[in-house]
């Protein structure tokens, strides 16, 4: 493996360039002693927030991290690893909330104002990153930080007001209880300052659901429960304002990259003008289409199939216009008026394809005002849609099955199709009310309080609930499910091959097992180390830049950064990233046995449509999770070996193991 | 013989019609079933159709037979039979 000789680099960018990160206002420190170790995309700094005593430090970020995590997802995995203990309490002060942009985050590489976010999960008690686009990883890399770490508690509500190498402590007693988008907008007329980019919680954060998310403008670090980590720490919100600019290591390098990447957008046959006029919502048509759209709780898929009216196409009529995260051309983000019955008016900038399926097919419900209501709704209590309507779902199954009855609901109604019971539950979760209280921590805490044999019907792996593609009929994106680092999250190791056909790295059977542990461990790693961690939209990685992607990513990082890696390095930093998490989580308690999926989706087959008669057996599982492994080089019961982790430079991860 | 053809998004805007019903000679391929839709389709569904010239980039279309995408078959040789649904699309993203 070639590898970056640190002493040469350190010399080199210290003798011939100039400083990476170039402030125009007065901090705290003179940047030119934080950032001389880099030439370009990183701006070399880390700040240290504590909440307990109402301190802050800046340190430099290691160059060693740099090269071995390239950003992003990368850094938050490393920090959270090296600082938070894995049986902590993840509502307890000991557990970090770690943000982190990439090196390609303030560039002018399109599509790259995109975040991590991290902290040990509530939801799982597995390492729970989640990542966000919008304004505020571009903002946070021009107010000088490659990566923020919150530690500890406050006394009382508090926000952060992050200017200038300044961090000010200031109360958010006001502003507590509000919904996410007055938050922000309280906060900029506090501040006088209208751009000012804001990351916060709604009140399902404050109230600890283990479902909340964190909201930054109108776009969500969704799922884990990362929010109520910002809310066990009196946390409501960080507001941050910058005025740098990022340096670039190679301009010419930097120049032919960007260019090769220009040109892969302007020929990609979708990109334009198609996912720039539709987003994801068109997914709906092609999962039905192939026969896996989840429904009615996974229990009616290809039964239940109503994207004539909810998919991308029948919506369009609800469109206003549309979104785009800073530094994107595409701007696939759409914004959508409901206009019909008791939700005319309600407005949202969305809602995207697993929202579709969230307050949609698992619920029974072909409304899409009702859809455009509750990604609203949401988005301003601080939850995440996904979980909540699948934790709806559940609850209208259970109702079904006669195990929640009237009484438990306080009246209500929740048949599967009820989208006026499911807005007033939703409702009820954000406020922690009635039956919103026993549902507001997602189907497998729901579960265990309700008992009589409801987690039979709980959706979820690791605690946390399924995305919106029905695996019974797509099996690598299954496997990636059960062993996703973060629980059944879609985008740890999304299944292109399968579900749109993409022919790289070669061309699979979706219904096939053979072959899909590998596939699914190269999926993971690709989008770990390609789009989580530069970081880049991931929609680019399978639109414009699939054919040359691990290129594309090394020779920005070489043009952006100077830091040098082949394609077959940029690969294997996705490799070293999920498996130093996977080490975190088998400290947090995790073994193979949790590399599961539910139950229904092992032993009852897909009822109907175009993948009926697909599960995936024990046996499959099985069979997979020993591919998967060995293509891991870990032990058959998930534990890396020393010698993959030396391979890894994680060397300390086997030490700590005992290996 | 006669399958069924099925599309989403801009190839069914570019055919008309999300689905239709072909009759084809037996022993069809893939390849027979793509000109034929380049007749319904026209010039704006030929730039679709065609297999690129680089060797490195892969087809934008997307074939699938009875839920298989194509690739995992025999490509477009892919030998259609009775009754078949053919399901055709340009890769979209998830969400």
């Amino acid at each position: 493996m070639r590898t970056l000789q640190t002493a040469d680099i350190l010399c080199t960018y210290r003798d011939q360039f100039s400083r990476a990160f170039h402030r125009t206002a007065a901090s705290a420190e003179p940047a030119e002693q934080r950032s001389d170790m880099y030439k370009g995309g990183y701006t070399g700094n880390v700040l240290r927030v504590n909440l307990s005593d109402k301190t802050f430090k800046e340190e430099p970020l290691p160059l060693e991290v740099a090269q071995d995590f390239i950003g992003g997802s990368g850094f938050t995995v490393k920090y959270l690893y090296d600082e938070v203990p894995p049986d902590c309490d993840p509502l307890g002060p000991e557990n970090k909330l770690i943000y982190a942009p990439g090196p390609f985050t303030g560039t002018t590489i399109p599509c790259a104002s995109r975040m991590a976010i991290n902290a040990k999960s509530p939801a799982t008690g597995a390492m729970g990153v989640a990542t966000t686009g919008g304004h505020f990883p571009v903002e946070m890399k021009r107010a000088g930080y490659d990566v923020i770490i919150i530690e500890g508690k406050a006394e009382e509500p508090t926000y952060l007001w992050i200017k200038n190498g300044e961090v000010k402590f200031r109360s958010a007693k006001e502003l507590w209880g509000l919904t996410s988008s007055d938050c922000q907008q309280v906060i900029k007329d506090e501040l006088h300052d209208q751009n000012i980019r804001i990351s916060c919680i709604g009140p399902a954060g404050e109230k600890l659901s283990k479902m909340a998310c964190i909201v930054n403008e109108r776009r969500v670090a969704g799922r884990k429960g990362l929010g109520a980590v910002m809310g066990s720490k009196n946390l409501k919100a960080i507001a941050l304002r910058g005025e740098g600019q990022m340096a670039i290591a190679d301009k010419e390098k930097y120049d032919a990259a960007r260019k090769r990447m220009m040109a892969g957008m302007r020929k990609s046959p979708i990109l334009f003008p198609e996912f720039s006029r539709y987003g994801t919502s068109t997914t709906l048509d092609l999962t039905q289409s192939l026969g896996i759209y989840p429904a009615k709780n996974w229990t009616a898929t290809g039964v239940f199939t109503p994207a004539d009216k909810i998919g991308g196409f029948a919506i369009e009529s609800r469109g206003t216009g549309k979104m785009a995260c800073a530094g994107c051309p595409v701007g696939c983000s759409q914004l959508r008026l409901a206009q019909e019955g008791p939700y005319a008016g309600w407005f949202t900038e969305g809602p995207e394809y697993e929202t579709l399926y969230s307050f949609g097919g698992v619920t029974g419900v072909d409304n899409p005002d009702a859809i455009i209501a509750c990604d609203r709704i949401s988005d301003e209590l601080g939850l995440d849609t996904m979980s909540a309507g699948v934790t709806i779902a559940f609850a209208m199954e259970l109702f079904e099955r006669g195990i929640l009855t009237l009484e438990d609901t306080g009246g209500m109604d929740l048949h599967f199709g009820n989208d006026q019971s499911m807005v007033k539950l939703l409702h009820m979760m954000g406020e922690r009310q009635g039956l919103g209280d026993v549902l507001a921590d997602g189907v497998k805490a729901a579960a265990a309080r309700i008992g009589k044999g409801s987690e039979k019907y709980a959706m979820h792996v690791k605690g946390l609930e399924l995305p919106a593609y029905d695996v019974r009929g797509a099996k690598a994106h299954g496997l990636n499910y059960a062993t996703a680092f973060t629980g059944a999250d879609h985008n740890k190791g999304y299944a292109f091959q399968e579900i749109f056909g993409i022919p790289i790295p070669y061309p699979v059977d979706r219904f096939a097992i053979e072959g899909k542990g590998k596939l699914c461990k190269w999926d993971q790693d690709a989008r770990t180390a390609l789009a989580d961690s530069p970081t880049m939209c991931v929609f680019l990685m399978d639109m414009a830049v699939a054919d040359f992607m691990f290129e594309n990513t090394a020779d920005l990082m070489e043009g952006a950064t100077g830091l040098i890696y082949t394609p077959e390095e940029v690969h294997e930093v996705g490799d070293r990233i999920n498996t130093l998490a996977r080490v975190f989580n088998i400290f947090a308690g995790f073994t193979r046995a949790d590399d599961d999926l539910p139950e229904r989706l092992k032993t009852e087959p897909i009822p109907d449509g175009p993948s009926k008669g697909q599960k995936i057996s024990q046996a499959d599982l099985d069979f997979m999770l020993d591919e998967y492994y060995d293509a891991r080089g870990w032990t058959r019961e998930g534990v890396p070996t020393r010698a993959k982790l030396e391979e890894l430079r994680l060397a300390y991860a086997a030490d700590k193991l005992g290996l | 013989m006669k399958i069924t053809v099925r599309s989403i998004a801009l190839i069914k805007t570019l055919l008309g019609q999300g689905e239709m019903e072909l009759t084809l000679v037996d022993g069809a391929t893939i390849d027979v079933l793509l000109a034929e839709l380049t007749e319904i389709g026209g010039e704006k569904l030929a730039p679709y159709v065609r297999v690129p010239k680089e060797e490195s980039a892969h087809a934008p279309l997307r074939v699938m037979v009875n839920g298989r995408d194509i690739t995992a078959l025999a490509g477009r040789k892919t030998v259609l039979e009775e009754g078949d649904d053919v399901l055709i699309f340009i890769p979209i993203a998830g969400g």
